[in-house]
């Protein structure tokens, strides 16, 4: 399959959610736990030697499943090999329970139910279908004009801030 | 740089809703120092699935695996001058990327992927989703306000069926340990009364909680908030693939 590094990379080096130097072991033979640079990008997690500017890969983070492994850590697998696991260790249990948290929330396709979630409820509670509203029609409109390319939060502010 | 591309391979081809999909031909860079192709010339014709911010193509509509992957952030779509017709081209904003540039087979075509493909970025679904929470928050909100002090009051929002509480031994336990100080970020963020307030510490994702149960259990899944829901009904689902994956351990291992 073929796609673009450049665009990975170019990915990779966009506002993350969230990123940490934790301990990491990919799914090979013989690999052990190093020190990484982790970085959360959308739905995308790049990991990076902690020297270099370039991630060495990414993983792509939908159909996957983030456990929590014992004492401080969690693993990511994903479903058509779920004995293949991604190790991190994290240096405490409470950042390991907010990457968790995080990464299950960073896949298009939670997002995708969040919104049929949030839009039965809406309906339910109105009696009505809310979408396209005449809101959510000026959001889009505010989104596509103000949009830094990466980041949905900064376009949220600067309708105010300006 | 690696990528698990097993796994984006397999997502490309699983169940999962695709937003949209269609032949489009795969046209050469206008940039790029190449002849350029006659109408269809050199255009290969491909099947193109759209899910999520991610566009895969396939040498036809039931090839496996993909061909190739586009991946939709930090990029824009445009109608573009080319040989072919109905053609439009996905430009990224980074310097040194190359646009892709596309052909739709009719003017319709062509405009619903440009449409779906503008608006394909994480980034604005989860725009949606912040609105939308945030409208059923003030909804339910408004609501709490019209019966003071009701702890059951008629409307609820949502309640699962009963079942029995999570075992704490589950790994997708409720109630972390980051979630006040999520909800005090949530808080402070949105200036808001304190039935606000609470309901943002008993979501850790965000102000979608339900006020009406009064917050009452950290295990209760008393609460609208989806991702406590999803990980409510997803135990059930968690404990049968346990049993299901240990039976087929012991199967043989297929």
């Amino acid at each position: 399959m073929r796609y673009n590094e450049k665009e990975l990379q170019a990915l990779s080096r966009q506002p993350a959610e969230k990123a940490a130097e934790i301990g990491m072991r990919v799914p090979k033979k013989g690999s052990v736990v190093k020190r990484r640079l982790v970085k959360l990008v959308v739905n995308f997690l790049f990991y990076f030697r902690t020297d270099e500017a370039e991630p060495i890969g990414a993983l792509l983070l939908e159909h996957c499943r983030i456990a929590k492994e014992e004492p401080s850590g969690f693993s990511i697998s994903f479903i058509e090999d779920p004995d293949r696991k991604y190790y991190f260790e994290c240096s405490s249990e409470e950042q390991c329970q907010e990457w968790i948290d995080a990464l299950r929330r960073a896949s298009y396709e939670f997002m995708r139910r969040s919104l049929i979630f949030y839009r039965n409820e809406i309906q339910k509670m109105t009696g009505k279908v809310n979408i396209p509203g005449k809101d959510l029609i000026l959001l889009m409109f505010l989104f596509l004009f103000f949009r830094t390319p990466w980041s949905s939060t900064v376009s949220l502010r600067r309708p105010g801030s300006s | 740089m690696k990528l698990n591309e097993h796994s984006v391979a397999h997502y490309a081809v699983s169940g999962s809703p695709a937003d949209h999909e269609g032949f489009l031909r795969r046209c050469s860079s206008p940039g790029a120092r190449q002849p350029s192709a006659g109408a269809g010339g050199s255009c290969p014709r491909c099947w193109f699935v759209l899910k999520g911010n991610l566009l895969f193509y396939f040498e036809g509509r039931e090839s496996r695996p993909p061909l190739g992957l586009i991946v939709l952030e930090g990029c824009t779509v445009e109608l573009c001058e080319a040989p072919q017709e109905f053609a439009f081209a996905i430009r990224f904003d980074a310097p040194g990327l190359r646009p892709y540039v596309l052909a739709a087979e009719g003017p319709e075509a062509q405009e619903a992927w440009v449409k779906v493909l503008s608006r394909a970025s994480f980034g604005y679904m989860r725009l949606l989703v912040q609105e939308l929470e945030r409208q059923l928050c003030d909804m339910q909100v408004g609501l709490a306000s019209r019966h003071p002090g009701a702890r059951h009051p008629p409307h609820r929002a949502t309640r699962p069926p009963d079942r029995p509480p999570p075992q704490p031994e589950d790994e997708l336990r409720e109630g972390s340990p980051s979630a006040d100080t999520e909800g005090e970020e949530v808080a402070t963020r949105l200036p808001a009364p304190v039935g606000r307030r609470r309901l943002a510490e008993n979501c850790p994702w965000g102000p979608a909680g339900l006020p009406l149960n009064g917050g009452d259990s950290p295990v209760s899944p008393e609460t609208s908030c989806f991702p406590k829901l999803h990980d409510w009904y997803g135990q059930e689902i968690m404990d049968l693939r346990r049993e299901w994956l240990q039976a087929r351990g012991l199967g043989g291992g297929l």
